[in-house]
């Protein structure tokens, strides 16, 4: 009984009522329940107050460390990233962590991007969170096969199987991380499978078998040819986008506003 | 070479108890809370509560002041952490209530202002 009186006073029920179409928008949606309640938006909506203050505390980082901070941005809006230079791992990083108005305590992930047209191929990238005052930042650095990066280690423990991984997946060498060694592939792997060099097929192939009745360890042999299949759509996925650079998403920060506030 | 001179019994992997493992060890306080401090605990795992944060406070924030003094004069990192220092230490220095001071510092806990205070003094030290 309670529930059916609760169910018909109130004026909730019209919405749950309304057959739900695949056409209705939720513009329409609001209509219907005539704007009694406003609806909270299900899209991400940027904070702008939030955003300047990441703007100025990139400008800071970048003060604080003009040695290594090559330049400050955002990436989709409101995301905050530090572009350094690869020395510049251990002075930036212990700075987010211990700086009393960074302290970002929390290391989210390292990982890697192979780019192989680049000079510097191997992309790295540090995410950071920080609890005192609820912000993100990601530091990005580059490297490439030979040139080894000093880890993280002695900063952030947490990144010990993260560099573990791209060590393994990419081959990036750091220098000084206590036990850098393989993690996800096999004993005895060779190469480095997210490398986009690696071929997708592999060059080993595993079976067992039934006569040695243990698992061998093949050349990848396949009964035909490895195919290229052309899965591109026929008709242009962004064309609004066409002449678009791919860095054009990034906003970058303009560091040398504060000092110019600061002279007027 | 000690596994193999004492009996097996006696090595150190089978005398030690889950709760001797130095990982759990660390989240445990080492020092028990006076019965009549406002705080048994600071609700946050592996920080402790510190009976005497101005003693303490005063001691990292010395550190600090005088770490930074090896920096550059005009350098920006240690004309705005001095700044901020100088602030903390100066209110460690004239409240002597523990609870005022954590509300006049704005940080939450007074453990987790020493805890941060720690935090600058390493990345000072890692900067140069």
């Amino acid at each position: 009984m309670l529930k059916r009186a609760l169910l018909t006073g109130v004026p909730v029920v019209r919405s749950l009522a309304a057959p739900l179409s695949t056409s209705t928008t939720i513009a329409q949606q609001q209509q219907q329940t005539g704007g009694e309640k406003a609806k909270k938006p299900t899209i991400w909506k940027i904070d702008e107050k939030k955003r300047e203050k990441l703007a100025s505390f990139g400008r800071y980082a970048a003060e604080c460390l003009p040695k290594f901070v090559q330049q400050a941005q955002f990436a989709a809006g409101d995301e905050l990233e530090l572009l350094i230079h690869p020395d510049g791992v251990i002075p930036v990083l212990s700075f987010l962590r211990g700086n009393h108005s960074a302290q970002f305590t929390n290391l989210t992930f390292i990982t890697c991007v192979d780019v192989p047209t680049r000079k510097n191929r191997f992309e790295l990238i540090y995410a950071f969170y920080s609890v005192r005052f609820n912000a993100r930042v990601r530091v990005r650095t580059y490297t490439d096969e030979v040139a080894p990066i000093e880890s993280a280690y002695s900063v952030f423990t947490g990144a010990d199987w993260f560099e573990r991984e791209i060590y393994d997946m990419y081959g990036v060498w750091f220098n000084n991380h206590p036990d850098l060694r393989r993690l996800l592939t096999d004993y005895g792997f060779e190469g480095h499978p997210f490398r986009k060099d690696f071929p997708l097929t592999g060059y080993n192939e595993v079976r067992y078998d039934p006569e040695l009745r243990r698992v061998v360890y093949e050349p990848t042999e396949l009964a035909q040819e490895f195919r290229r299949f052309d899965l591109e759509t026929p008709w242009e996925s962004f064309p609004s986008f066409r002449n678009a650079s791919i860095t054009s998403g990034y906003e970058v920060i303009d560091l040398k506003q504060q000092e110019a506030e600061k002279k007027q | 070479m000690t596994s193999r001179l004492l009996p097996r019994s006696l090595s150190m992997t089978s005398i030690r108890t889950m709760y001797e493992n130095p990982y759990v060890k660390r989240f445990k306080a080492k020092t028990k809370v006076s019965p009549d401090y406002h705080k048994q605990s600071t609700g946050l795992t592996g920080l402790f509560v510190e009976e005497h944060p101005h003693r303490a406070l005063s001691v990292v924030y010395g550190r600090l002041l005088r770490a930074l003094e090896k920096l550059p004069k005009d350098y920006a990192y240690r004309k705005y952490t001095e700044q901020v220092v100088r602030h903390r230490l100066n209110l460690v220095q004239t409240e002597t209530d523990v609870l005022q001071l954590e509300q006049k510092i704005g940080m939450g806990q007074v453990e987790e202002v020493l805890q941060q205070a720690q935090f600058e003094l390493e990345t000072t030290r890692a900067l140069f």
